[in-house]
């Protein structure tokens, strides 16, 4: 089951790599069907994905998210999941793609590097508030991803239309409006997960405050509450003083930064410490 | 049988000669059975607009052809003919296909990239069809035609950047507000660029138009015509912040709009974008207002500079379009070939000798112990047959070519004797690509 799980992930890895260059072809030559093609390419992505990741949890008996190999594996899952859904709806979010396709492809590349056999989970993940903590880490990734790729979208359209300069790949983009709109919806859907990760991170933190990783474990909420202060004012701004546009994309994008820092650069370097 | 167009087009004649030249749709009935009552003429279809006026037709002989297109041109417009051949050209087979499919994908328009020729043209080939002024070459043509200019069209950016002012700043405007429904413009000072900038983001479904001018009877008029609000000019900064996008073309001197009075407004805003075009020279708009968040000046001369950026941008993509144009002349032509009688009859001929020798072959085996006489009057019989019964075929055939429609039944005979090869290549190649 974990070679069927494995051989899964092999191909999603190649789907979504193909999805890039499709992607990037559609924008070098106008081909609409290609960019269609590419989006049903990632949608195919998405569902072998699905795959391996429940034969990964029949292999492992239990859901997977433990071990950093599954949890790199889920959190791509989550944000091609994110995409795909604003694609759908929007139609229009195609150059996002170019983004997402390289990015969930790089955390399956992580994922390999950090492959372990499957195995029963870690005692301390047993606990249904841990796995709660885990789903609303993945959750709020993939939202906050989608944010943090809208907001860079309205910065770069928006350079263009302050400079006076119509390029014919910016002009493809969704307009500031609409892109104004998917930062502030999808942070508005991330931010109760990631209040959720906060709430069960410190449970779990109380729970075993006598535990020696007591550093890494404050740390790493110390800089998420950092960044849940950070898209409180988003939206704290956004609907009192009515911050929109430059400002707020700004702050989405400082947020995704953030959190993108903590999960692959803080956490792993504290762990290693201790 | 000659593919032939002939007529004239904007790089031709000026627009005094060409608006004498231009065959209304509704004498365009008329003008058709003039043309085809013509001696050489067996199909025709008349593509008239303001740009140009061309007559594509299947003539008999490419100079008389030549000769009763310019006839009928002269005659139907009451014009010397010596002094209309000035400002005609003439295009036949290869290159009138050609010449049609530059067309149809706006090649040859005085906007390169335009939308308007395709529907032109298939408004022309339909009311041809009605008229049964066509037949299967001129069908084929004008189909495939318009299906070459959509190709150009959807496979290439030939036709998606604007390029006049105005259509540049819906564009623009499209790229900050996604959907101009439910938007509002404000227009300050009157002047046809603004109005027409206007018109064309109400047509792009902006739902409400607010006027502002110094003689209050003029906005009063803009706002009926545009089904707006006329707004007091003295305190125009007032209702700025109501404005999604806001044109300008005042005769002012001074800034009608300062920095200081945009700050108010986007404050105003919260948060929402402004759109500015200022088209008045000397401006209207202090340009540093630029410089604030969620404001998007753009004066003449940027507008300008999109429009220059997007004319080299369709001028990049014509080259595709040439490509794409040029392997569908060679599919056509291939067909068109098809139908001379010279190599068809030449076809059913070798398929004949073909068939003649294989059976002859067959028998010949059979057969032991004839003598070599006996033999050769076997082959004589078999040849005799064959010819008897080519004979009045391809007789008929070459006649049919002189009447109306004779193609018709080259292309019957290569369908029933499925003869597909035309001297080894064109319809071929064309098969196997199926």
């Amino acid at each position: 089951v974990e070679g069927l799980s494995l051989l899964f992930l092999g191909l999603t890895f190649l789907l979504y790599f193909d999805v890039f260059f499709l992607y990037l072809y559609n924008f070098s030559a106008k081909r609409e069907s290609i960019g269609k093609a590419a989006t049903y390419a990632f949608l195919a992505g998405f569902l072998t994905h699905t795959l391996s990741l429940v034969f990964r949890g029949i292999a492992s008996g239990h859901l997977p998210g433990s071990a950093a190999y599954e949890s790199f594996s889920v959190a791509a899952w989550f944000i091609t999941g994110g995409f795909l859904l604003v694609e759908f709806r929007t139609k229009k979010m195609k150059v996002l793609g170019l983004f997402t396709s390289i990015v969930v492809s790089v955390f399956l590349v992580q994922a390999a590097a950090k492959y372990s056999a499957p195995g029963p989970p870690i005692p301390l993940l047993k606990s249904p508030l841990v796995g709660l903590h885990f789903t609303s880490i993945g959750i709020t990734v993939a939202a906050l991803t989608v944010a943090g790729g809208s907001a860079l979208l309205y910065l770069l359209q928006e350079r263009q239309m302050k400079g006076r300069k119509s390029k014919i790949l910016l002009r493809r983009l969704p307009s500031l409006e609409v892109l104004d709109e998917i930062t502030y919806q999808a942070i508005i859907f991330g931010f109760p997960f990631l209040t959720l990760v906060i709430v069960t991170g410190t449970i779990q933190a109380l729970e075993r405050w006598v535990i020696s990783q007591d550093i890494v474990v404050l740390s790493r909420l110390i800089t998420t509450g950092i960044i849940w202060l950070l898209y409180l004012a988003y939206l704290a701004l956004r609907v009192a003083a009515g911050w929109g546009g430059r400002k707020a994309a700004l702050l989405a994008l400082s947020g995704f930064l953030g959190l993108i820092l903590i999960r692959f650069i803080v956490v792993p370097y504290l762990s290693h410490l201790v | 049988m000659y593919l032939l167009v002939g007529g004239l087009s904007h790089k031709t004649a000026p627009v005094e000669i060409r608006e004498t030249l231009e065959i209304s749709l509704m004498k365009l009935d008329e003008a058709l059975n003039d043309l085809l009552v013509r001696p050489s003429v067996k199909e025709g279809v008349i593509v008239s607009t303001c740009n140009r006026t061309e007559i594509y037709t299947i003539a008999s002989e490419v100079p008389a052809g030549k000769e009763d297109i310019l006839q009928f041109l002269s005659h139907y417009h009451e014009w010397d003919p010596g002094e209309l051949a000035k400002y005609l050209y003439f295009y036949d087979n290869r290159e009138a296909i050609n010449h049609l499919f530059k067309v149809t994908s706006s090649l040859d328009s005085m906007v390169v990239g335009e939308a308007q020729i395709l529907g032109q043209v298939k408004e022309a080939y339909a009311h041809a069809l009605d008229r049964k002024a066509t037949s299967i070459i001129l069908n084929r043509l004008f189909n495939h035609a318009i299906a070459v200019g959509k190709k150009a069209r959807s496979q290439t950016s030939i036709g998606e950047s604007a390029v006049s002012i105005s259509y540049a700043a819906v564009e623009l405007a499209k790229q900050i507000f996604e959907d101009l429904t439910g938007h509002t413009v404000m227009i300050l000072g009157a002047g046809e660029m603004g109005e027409l900038t206007v018109q064309h983001l109400v047509d792009n479904g902006v739902s409400s138009v607010l006027v502002a001018n110094r003689t209050p009877k003029r906005a009063e008029e803009l706002a009926k015509r545009f089904k707006g609000r006329a707004v007091p000019f003295d305190h125009l900064v007032d209702y700025v912040a109501e404005a999604d996008i806001v044109i300008s073309s005042t005769a002012a001197q001074e800034y009608v709009i300062n920095r200081k009075d945009m700050g108010r407004v986007i404050s105003k805003r919260r948060g929402k974008p402004i759109f500015l075009i200022d088209i008045a020279v000397p401006r209207d708009i202090d340009p540093r207002v630029n410089k604030l968040e969620n404001v998007f000046l753009y004066d003449i001369d940027d507008l300008e500079g999109v429009v220059k950026t997007n004319v080299a941008e369709r001028e990049k993509e014509a080259r595709k379009v040439h490509t794409i144009i040029h392997s569908e002349v060679d599919e056509f032509s291939a067909w068109l070939h098809s139908l001379d009688v010279t190599p068809t009859i030449a076809a059913l001929r070798k398929k004949a000798d073909e068939i003649r020798a294989a059976e002859v072959e067959k028998i010949m085996n059979k057969l032991n112990g004839l003598s070599e006489r006996e033999k050769n009057l076997v082959r004589t019989l078999a040849g005799g047959i064959i010819n008897k019964l080519l004979h009045q075929p391809i007789v008929k055939i070459k006649e049919s070519t002189r009447q109306k429609d004779g193609y018709v039944y080259v292309e019957s005979l290569r369908q029933l004797f499925d003869l597909q090869e035309v001297d080894g290549v064109g319809l071929k190649r064309k098969k196997n690509q199926k």
